[in-house]
């Protein structure tokens, strides 16, 4: 047979054979040449991450591991210690009304800054550097994610190297927050003063910082590669490793492999369905952290089927729910819940029973709230009470409607799921028809979502304070914060909680402010419109071979706040 | 031959138009945005995400945000990510080696395994093998990748140690030249077996019902009449035409190599432009996902002219006109 030639010159096997060789050489190739080397192995801890940092300026993301990646490198002015204590970082003392930090009417706050601070290109590190991240936050041109409490700055100023004094328009009770804890302090000399940093390379690679760490690169997708900073204020003791990789391992089942080969040492975030694959793996101990968030059921207050005049599209509040506009009814439910119970079953104990939308540990909480008892005889007579009888099938009518009600969370996730159904069946006892009704996360919280519309009865969500709780009181129980206007979707409308929330945000220092949110704890569990269920936990992950991790973690922080105490 | 080419070459142009809208306006009418995770945060006021929305400009009519970016396509601009604030481009780019490997390398394979089974299929139809084949063939294509994925590192990297879970090279070590190669090998061995895993029956069955096609024609019956080894009949008359028609079908999967597998690249932390596609998908960020799926759209409708062209060049009883 003789071979058919094209115009080119080529036959075709010659032509499909050159084609398949250089395509095969290329995909193999090609990309070798980037494989570069790291320097000899040394001191190295490897912890995984399931997400991939958006960026890493402090202001410009709120998303939880572009602050756990960036925190090794820039700091605050001040940090949260374990024990829910503030702890000067870049300041040398936290100011307060007795040390003279802060004026009588809290309208100034002046901080004291360490002096031995240098950047970790030696450049000293000073309150000029301060006073530069306050223009990069107010830059019209950045991105800033929130300028809570920056934009009620009036003035700044530097009297010297080592003090900034702030003035604000009026009291702004979280200043401890302010250049910390969720933020920190950017290099001026680093960008000149130019305090546009919409594009600036820092954002991803921000290579000069305070931290113990100091950024080397990051492989998009792969790693971000941090390396010990020589000019650290602990050096040459700390931090004990020369290099701490964050590597970005997208399915948490794998990295749980990871860490079984060794591949990984130490791994962040793991669900509570997982806790039982790693218990009981030899050279690898799980770190269980209490964290401020909780589980609970948020009641719709407001008639799901009404319209608010003012706001259309969403119900109004003053048209109350036909069921649940009934606090005897509110009260039925939480009373036919065997809380207890649900986190034995899915959680084996590892976690408690919730009893206020502040944790126990919280500088801020309620002490004296106990959690709410299981009676389900009390339920079915508070039921009785409202007019509800027995009705077929076990579910409870009145005046010819049935007590049908929907509970709706987030799909996917395993944990609620299961909640729900137990939640169902505790509910059924006394006579509440429970349909579960759950939608995409993104759905829920659309603004266009059921909660934020108000045509949903029972939801179900994970939510707690940062350490400051002002925002997350204000923005969850206050009632101008009733959707559209903010995340009320109980839509709780009590003058007494609102003036308790508003004194707690205001009054200077935290002991003034803890009675008022005491109070404001008591009378939003009163409503019976918030039904706290159990606390979360953060639960991370480490090989037996890495030492110097502090036991029992850092609720306010990350699983690597203490990475500069760390060895291998 | 050229005019037919510049001819669907012009066609092409509002097609894609068609797409890149179309595309916009389904993003966009995804409940959520990119602000979705903004919203829910306490820190962020009402009066943040405003100025958050301006400055994206979010708080323009959809339709001019799809001439705007389309404006700046045409100009060679492709954006900046909403996220990351960098440029789409790079963000692509950066990825798309990775996944051209892991691609690339999973086609050879599945080629490599998928044609000889396909022809001894075909060529032993119904025997015990052809059926062996096509049972084991819809068990892989009907496997769930995710699970497979994480069975196959079950066993090959936390049993038996041989490969590691995931990634795509040794995370702090020094590698040069042969090791490097090596290393990298030994990272795509499960990925790729699991892509080869999933695909190799639908080539096999797809070359199997091709080469039966042909099989049974007048001339491969005069070639065995001209008393030809069953090799030579096989390989040199039957195969040959069956696999025009494959060609055509893995011309037309080419556009994977680039938009890569979402779910491999996730089990496997390939850092490939699934990946990429994904997380950017989750967080709303348009800008990305437009500028991977207008690439996607754009290699489709390359490749489809490719695949038409190449079957005009395998075959020459096809002449374009």
């Amino acid at each position: 047979m003789k071979p058919m030639t094209s115009r080119r010159g080529l036959n075709r096997r010659q032509f499909l054979k050159r084609v398949g060789a250089a395509a095969g050489a290329a995909a193999l190739l090609g990309p070798l040449g980037r494989l570069t080397g790291y320097g000899q192995m040394q001191k190295v801890v490897r912890a995984a991450l399931w997400q991939e940092p958006e960026g890493l300026n402090p202001f410009f993301h709120i998303q939880t591991v572009s602050r756990i990646v960036r925190s090794r490198m820039l700091e605050g002015l001040f940090r949260v210690a374990p024990d829910g204590t503030v702890v000067p970082v870049l300041a040398a003392e936290v100011p307060t009304v007795a040390n003279g930090g802060v004026s009588e009417d809290g309208r100034t706050v002046t901080v004291k800054l360490k002096r031995d601070v240098v950047w970790s290109d030696g450049t000293p590190f000073t309150a000029k550097d301060v006073v530069f991240t306050w223009e990069v936050v107010m830059d019209d041109r950045n991105p800033v994610a929130s300028r809570a409490g920056y934009d009620l700055i009036e003035d700044i100023s530097t009297p010297d190297d080592f003090t900034v004094v702030m003035r604000f328009r009026q009291p702004y009770a979280p200043y401890l927050t302010l250049f910390s804890i969720r933020h920190a302090v950017l290099p001026r000399h680093v960008f000149n003063g130019n305090t546009d940093l919409s594009q600036a390379a820092f954002n991803r690679m921000p290579e000069v910082g305070t931290g113990p760490f100091k950024f080397v690169r990051w492989e998009s997708g792969s790693f971000i590669e941090l390396e010990k900073n020589p000019m650290y204020r602990g050096a040459p003791d700390k931090p004990r490793l020369d290099k701490l990789i964050y590597t970005i391992v997208p399915a948490r089942e794998t990295a749980i492999q990871q860490l079984k080969t060794g591949q990984v040492d130490a791994m962040w975030n793991l669900l509570e369905t997982q806790i039982a694959e790693l218990q009981g793996v030899p050279d690898i101990r799980l770190l269980i952290t209490p964290s401020a968030n909780l589980e609970y059921l948020g009641l719709n207050l407001s008639d799901p089927k009404s319209e608010d005049p003012n706001n259309p599209g969403y119900t109004d509040p003053n048209k109350p729910h036909p069921i649940l506009g009934d606090p005897r009814v509110r009260r039925a439910i939480e009373l036919a819940i065997d809380k207890q119970a649900i986190v034995d079953a899915l959680f084996g104990g590892l976690t408690t029973v919730a009893v206020s939308p502040i944790s126990p540990f919280h500088w801020a909480h309620n002490p004296e709230l106990k959690p709410s008892e299981y009676n389900p005889e009390k339920a079915k007579q508070l039921l009785e009470e409202a007019g509800w009888t027995p009705g077929p099938g076990g579910v409870r009518v009145k005046d010819g409607v049935r007590l049908d009600l929907r509970i709706m969370t987030t799909t996917g996730d395993q944990i609620r799921l299961q909640t729900e159904q137990i939640i169902q069946r505790y509910l059924l006892e006394v006579g509440i028809n429970l349909q579960i009704v759950n939608v995409p996360s993104q759905v829920l919280f659309s603004k266009s979502g059921p909660l934020q519309t108000g045509d949903y009865d029972i939801a179900e969500d994970t939510w707690g304070p940062d350490f400051d709780p002002a925002d997350f009181l204000t923005i969850l129980f206050h009632s101008r914060s009733i959707p559209p206007n903010g995340w009320n979707f109980f839509r709780i409308n009590d003058p007494n909680i609102d003036k308790h929330i508003e004194l707690g945000n205001s009054a200077i220092g935290l002991e003034a402010r803890r009675p008022h949110y005491q109070i404001a704890q008591k009378l939003i569990l009163d409503t019976g419109a918030y039904i706290p269920l159990y606390n979360r936990s953060l639960i991370d992950a480490f090989h037996d071979h890495v030492k110097g991790v502090t036991e029992g973690g850092n609720p306010w922080d990350d699983f690597s706040w203490d990475a500069e105490n760390w060895d291998v | 031959m050229l005019s037919y080419v510049i001819r669907r070459l012009l066609e092409g142009i509002p097609l894609l138009l068609g797409v890149t809208l179309i595309v916009y306006l389904v993003l966009i009418s995804i409940p959520g945005g990119p602000l979705a995770a903004y919203r829910s945060n306490p820190r962020v006021r009402p009066e943040d995400l405003a100025r958050l929305e301006k400055q994206l400009g979010l708080d323009q009519p959809v339709l001019v945000r799809y001439a705007t970016w389309l404006g700046r396509l045409i100009q060679g601009d492709w954006g900046y990510s909403y996220v990351t604030r960098r440029p789409v481009l790079e963000m692509i780019s950066e990825r798309v080696k990775n996944t051209v490997l892991l691609m690339g390398v999973a086609l050879l394979v599945t080629l490599a395994v998928a044609v000889p089974i396909g022809v001894y299929s075909a060529v032993r139809q119904y025997s015990l093998f052809d059926h062996a084949m096509t049972g084991l063939a819809f068990m892989g294509y009907s496997m769930p990748v995710f699970w497979l994925g994480l069975l196959l590192m079950l066993l090959f990297s936390v049993q038996l140690r041989w490969f590691p879970a995931g990634g795509m090279f040794t995370v702090g070590a020094t590698l040069t030249g042969w090791e490097a190669l090596l290393d990298r090998l030994r990272y795509l061995a499960l990925p790729v077996l699991t892509l080869t895993v999933v695909s190799t029956g639908f080539y096999a069955r797809y070359l199997r019902a091709s080469l039966l096609d042909v099989i049974h024609q007048d001339y491969v019956r005069t070639a065995w009449a001209k008393g030809l080894a069953e090799r030579a009949v096989i390989t040199r008359h039957a195969l040959r035409n069956a696999l025009i028609p494959f060609v055509t079908v893995v011309a037309l999967h080419m556009p994977q190599l680039f938009t890569g597998a979402v779910v491999v690249e996730t089990v496997f932390a390939w850092p490939g432009i699934g990946r990429l596609f994904w997380d950017s998908a989750l967080r709303f960020d348009y800008p990305v996902l437009m500028g991977v799926l207008t690439i996607g759209a754009l290699l489709v409708w390359l490749c489809n002219l490719l695949a038409d062209v190449l079957y005009g060049y395998l075959d020459p009883r096809i002449r374009y006109s």
